[in-house]
């Protein structure tokens, strides 16, 4: 924690709203981007980093510094982001692949066409598409330490204090994750092919 | 080294987290195994591809959003700082709680209600009017109508007039109050061979018996009904409880209750028996000194009179002890046909009554409900107060927790 951090944290504890402001815009790009690529959906993540956001707010008067600001602020994410995943859970989804089951026969479902929206404009690749779509199918754990690692490039350290695991279990985690991811891709399609490996 | 443990080893290889000699160990066998190498190179894929995805820029006005939510919310905590939030939940649990409560509490009083009435028969008796229906006729006592003094009055003065009777006499004149005690009921049962052994048992378990029965059909051809006439005795102390489930049999149709004081007369008779048992003991001595077969005649004329007097009067006395200690009640029960046995032509009117009536019952039921809990809410809300408060107590303490 450097000097300019620990002023800032300690201003914002104050109730300084414009301190707060600065704080947040450090932080704001990888947090959206953790919860993006844990939840999938640009509005759910821009939902939860906003709680996340508040939450650091409501309880950085009791911040301690027993941890980095960094890495404090990380672990709030990955955990509101499991929550909203496990809320998710509970309520049906129709994938739009399957047409849905009713009386009346099948429903094709569509999506509204939604090519302009910023989601669809980040996703222009069919590669990035396919990865986007295979990292939702991985298991809540190794989603996590996928998205830390792999996209956001925290080293092995940092993934162990924000996920609160040991080393050994990060270690282990990373490597069944990105197996299941390969196995996942690779049941897919033909991508490996397509990238010639 | 084994393939599994070398492919254990392909993400700590790709991240640099492997020894030295681990390292050079993996790479030889990567030179020499296909299989492995390929997993390895599809593994490094796989990461390189999550390397590849960009990063998203956030909505453009998520920052602003932000700001103005906290300040949304600050201003919030300012007003609410005595109002504390009471989640959905929470409150769905009290009413949930408000409504069992109500539901205990209402039933609760009506098992109290039947307590009382067990174990305070006189109560009840209060009620009734006691004629006194012996020689003395046409004055009436209406118990519940007579203030207490004046009351108390008449319990005193009636000892002492027997008192006053039998002077000479120094046993202690026990003083209890005669009362006959009757009930006319009158019931429509749907099951009446059930209702009829039902009452015969009810009857025996109470300790009393059947003293008259009679059943008879009645009716037009087409829909006979039965119908059955009762008098049954049951001992004094448990007549109204035989009342109770009695009435529970069926639907009620007519109910009467008398109850005959006949303390006077009661204690007025006995008087007269003592007096005229000295009369005979006096007769007997008489008898004794008669010497003349005309005085014999005379005087055993007279002691058969006096005897006479004593054995009805003494009877009529063992009348009104099994009347007092043994209760009549009269019970008819009529046999309706339900109406699911046969289809009714029903006319559309009676329909339209039929659910008019129910419209206002419902209402009336309603009301009477709204009427009760408000009394319920107003008589608990000491406790409410007080669960309100613990429960908030609770939250903040639950609050605290989590924020620790």
């Amino acid at each position: 924690m450097n000097f300019n951090e620990q002023q800032l944290i300690k201003k914002c504890q104050e109730g300084n709203l414009q301190a707060f402001s600065k704080l947040v815009k450090l932080y704001e790009k990888k947090v959206f981007n953790i919860a993006y690529r844990m939840l999938g959906d640009y509005e759910e993540a821009g939902d939860v980093s906003q709680e996340v956001f508040l939450r650091i707010y409501k309880s950085i008067e009791s911040f301690k510094g027993n941890s980095s600001l960094a890495t404090w602020i990380y672990r709030v994410t990955t955990n509101m982001c499991i929550d909203q995943l496990r809320r998710k859970k509970g309520k049906q989804i129709y994938s739009l692949d399957e047409p849905i089951e009713t009386d009346y026969g099948k429903l094709y479902p569509e999506a509204p066409d939604a090519s302009d929206t910023p989601e669809e404009q980040v996703l222009k690749k069919d590669v990035q598409k396919l990865i986007k779509k295979s990292l939702e199918k991985l298991p809540e754990e190794q989603r996590i330490v996928i998205v830390l690692r792999d996209i956001q490039g925290f080293s092995y350290n940092d993934i162990a204090e924000i996920t609160g695991c040991s080393l050994g279990t990060v270690k282990s985690r990373i490597n069944r994750g990105r197996k299941a991811l390969k196995d996942i891709i690779e049941s897919d399609g033909e991508l490996f092919e397509k990238v010639n490996v | 080294m084994t393939c599994n443990k070398i492919r254990e080893k392909i993400s700590l290889y790709i991240d640099g987290e492997l020894t030295e000699t681990e390292r050079k160990e993996f790479e030889e066998h990567i030179k020499q195994c296909s299989q492995c190498r390929m997993e390895y190179k599809k593994i490094l894929t796989t990461i390189n591809l999550c390397n590849g995805l960009p990063q998203v820029e956030p909505p453009e006005d998520f920052h602003e959003k932000l700001l103005k939510k906290i300040t949304d919310k600050n201003n919030n905590k300012k007003r609410s700082v005595f109002i504390p939030k009471i989640p959905i939940k929470i409150v769905a649990g009290m009413a949930a709680v408000f409504i069992i409560a109500f539901l205990l509490g209402t039933s609760i009083d009506s098992f109290f209600d039947s307590f009382k009435m067990d174990s305070a028969p006189v109560k009840n008796t209060e009620m009734l009017q006691f004629e006194s229906d012996g020689d003395t006729g046409s004055e009436k006592y209406s118990l519940s109508g007579v203030p207490q003094a004046e009351k108390e009055n008449y319990l005193k003065s009636e000892p002492q007039r027997n008192l006053e009777l039998h002077e000479k006499t120094k046993e202690p004149v026990e003083f209890q109050q005669k009362i006959i005690k009757r009930a006319n009921i009158e019931i429509d049962v749907e099951e009446f061979d059930k209702t009829y052994y039902e009452i015969i048992h009810l009857t025996e378990q109470a300790g009393g018996f059947i003293e008259n029965s009679r059943v008879w059909k009645t009716g037009a051809v087409d829909s006979q009904i039965r119908k059955g006439r009762f008098t049954l005795r049951v001992p004094e102390h448990s007549f109204t409880p035989t009342i109770e489930t009695l009435e529970a049999l069926g639907e009620v149709k007519a109910k009467e209750l008398t109850g005959s004081n006949i303390t006077r007369e009661y204690f007025d008779t006995e008087a007269r028996v003592r007096n005229l048992e000295k009369q005979e003991q006096r007769l007997l001595e008489i008898l004794d000194k008669a010497k003349t077969v005309d005085e014999i005649l005379k005087v055993e004329n007279e002691l058969s009179r006096v005897r006479y007097q004593i054995e009805s009067l003494t009877g009529q006395l063992k009348n009104w002890d099994s009347l007092v200690s043994y209760s009549t009640i009269g019970l008819q029960i009529n046999e309706i046909k339900t109406s699911k046995k046969q289809i009714k032509s029903t006319d559309f009117s009676g329909i339209w009554q039929k659910a008019v009536q129910g419209f206002i019952s419902t209402i009336n039921k309603m009301l009477e409900f709204l009427s009760s809990m408000l009394v319920f809410m107003i008589t608990y809300s000491p406790i409410f107060v007080i669960v309100i408060v613990a429960l908030i107590v609770i939250r903040a303490a639950f609050k605290h927790y989590y924020k620790k």
